[in-house]
């Protein structure tokens, strides 16, 4: 059993020195056009303290590793995971981290960044976006699919944004559930265009677990990096926003600029979450197995060694 | 299985009821250090899972990371399992009860490999997870996960701690209502439910 034990630890040990020698991603760079500094942004990212897998400083972690120059901690109807995600970005030097939350009620989600403190989730939705721009925050409305839209249609001259990229738009097109389809998204958008209301357009990965933080995300025309320069640049709609169809979304200017000399966001829509999934040679990938290999020796043998009291009286 | 010393966890998962038998004729020596390595075995395993299924590859910051912060779901198992030992007046010493209910997760380890697999095997493991997931087969293994689970509880207080049939149930009932019941108050003390529910 020793040998056993010998083995699953120098798996475990293999795969964490290929871990830490192959992880890492896109350094990040400063893009500008046009004198304004394009910031890649996820403004909508959950964490272990509701419903996602990672605590607030390994999501912070993951960002740099997807290349991320920006992202709001934006949980369930509270933000102090987004303050410890902030406090954790800010001693090691980035990215960028907006307090926000996701206010979530059975009639609608709201995406508010920028918070100065928390909103409370109940009255009606006008009153609660009031809150949202009362406390320095930006609205924006989550996954508008079709069962909130008349929440979102009554509130169209307070909304300051709304979600149109999400990783809804990547599953299969044809089986996606009726009333979570992204096209209900995108029609939203279009509509309230239509009606005089250009909402800012966010693309954002709803991030929960697994791979994908920023797989969609928005690139914002901002004056630097900060936070309040990313808020301001929302609230002025200089954003843009890449469709899994490829088309561009945002206002006219912005468009412009992003297309006369093109970025390339660190992969967007056709990694469809797979990006660092992808093995970087042999060593990466045997690394990988080997801790796939090590946690099994974890799950299936003794970890330590089995010592049994003599059988209880009066058994067999 | 016993040609090869795998761990209590397999064999609970294969002979639940039998194997909790075995484990109550010959105890661990030192239940409190047989217990800890069990909760470490599952916090170890957490933390596997989700340093390979964020990244793909096993990184010091999720695999330690993960394993703080989902630190309190065997808090919360050991609250809920302790708490049905003093209901039911068990005589078995606590380190003992924890050491039987740890060597019991088995299913949720079996699920957790079998989903890093996928990252680590398939060439597009998101596309394979989509399958998974619009065919049904994901949610079947969860819900098979959580009612081996389930099993297992019933053999752990039936074979393992030397309930009654009736006891038994009852003490599985009241375990599932206090180890849900912390997750719910920690979600309701957060108002996340309570606007979901329709409550203004």
């Amino acid at each position: 059993m020793k040998n056993v034990g010998r083995a699953i630890l120098a798996l475990l040990a293999a795969a964490l020195v290929g871990g830490v020698a192959e992880d890492g991603g896109p350094s990040r760079r400063v893009v500008t056009r046009d004198g304004w500094r394009v910031i890649e942004a996820d403004f909508h990212v959950h964490t272990r303290l509701s419903d996602g897998f990672l605590s607030p400083f390994e999501v912070v972690l993951h960002a740099r590793r997807n290349g991320l120059d920006a992202l709001a901690i934006t949980e369930h109807n509270v933000t102090h995971p987004a303050w410890m995600a902030r406090w954790f970005s800010r001693m090691i030097g980035g990215p960028t981290i907006l307090v926000g939350e996701e206010v979530t009620t059975d009639r609608f989600h709201l995406i508010a960044i920028g918070l100065r403190e928390r909103v409370s989730p109940y009255g009606d939705l006008g009153a609660i976006i009031d809150d949202v721009h009362r406390k320095g925050g930006v609205a924006i409305a989550a996954h508008p699919v079709a069962r909130f839209w008349p929440a979102f249609d009554a509130v169209l001259d307070k909304l300051d944004g709304a979600e149109l990229m999400h990783p809804l738009a990547l599953g299969p097109r044809d089986r996606a559930r009726r009333g979570w389809r992204w096209e209900e998204m995108r029609d939203f958008h279009l509509r309230a265009t239509k009606r005089g209301y250009p909402l800012t357009p966010v693309g954002s990965s709803d991030y929960h677990f697994f791979q994908g933080l920023g797989v969609t995300r928005t690139l914002v025309l901002a004056r630097d990096d900060s936070a309040e320069a990313i808020l301001d640049a929302v609230r002025a709609g200089r954003t843009v926003v890449r469709d899994r169809d490829g088309n561009l979304h945002g206002n006219a200017r912005a468009i412009a600029i992003l297309t006369e000399r093109p970025i390339a966001p660190a992969e967007q829509v056709e990694s469809a979450g797979d990006r660092g999934y992808h093995p970087k040679g042999v060593v990466d990938h045997a690394s990988r197995i080997a801790g796939w290999l090590g946690m099994l020796g974890v799950v299936a043998f003794p970890l330590a060694r089995r010592r049994r009291g003599p059988p209880a009286e009066g058994s067999a | 299985m016993n040609g090869l010393d795998v761990s209590d966890d397999v064999r609970l998962l294969v002979h639940p009821f039998a194997h909790y038998g075995a484990m109550r004729d010959a105890p661990a020596l030192d239940a409190r250090r047989s217990a800890a390595t069990r909760a470490l075995r599952v916090m170890i395993t957490l933390g596997l899972f989700v340093s390979l299924t964020t990244t793909g590859r096993v990184v010091p910051a999720h695999l330690f990371g993960a394993m703080l912060s989902w630190s309190f779901a065997p808090l919360v198992q050991s609250v809920a399992v302790l708490a049905v030992a003093r209901i039911f007046a068990l005589d078995s010493p606590r380190a003992r009860v924890l050491d039987l209910y740890f060597a019991g997760h088995g299913p949720w380890l079996a699920f957790m490999w079998l989903g890093a697999g996928v990252v680590v095997l398939a060439p597009s493991p998101s596309a394979v997870f989509y399958f998974l997931l619009s065919n049904g087969v994901l949610p079947a293994l969860l819900l098979a996960a959580l009612a081996h689970g389930a099993v297992l509880n019933v053999a752990m207080f039936r074979r393992g701690l030397g309930l009654s049939r009736g006891r038994t149930a009852a003490a599985t009932a009241v375990f599932y209502v206090f180890f849900a019941g912390q997750i719910v108050t920690y979600y309701l003390l957060n108002d996340t439910l309570q606007p979901q529910l329709g409550i203004r």
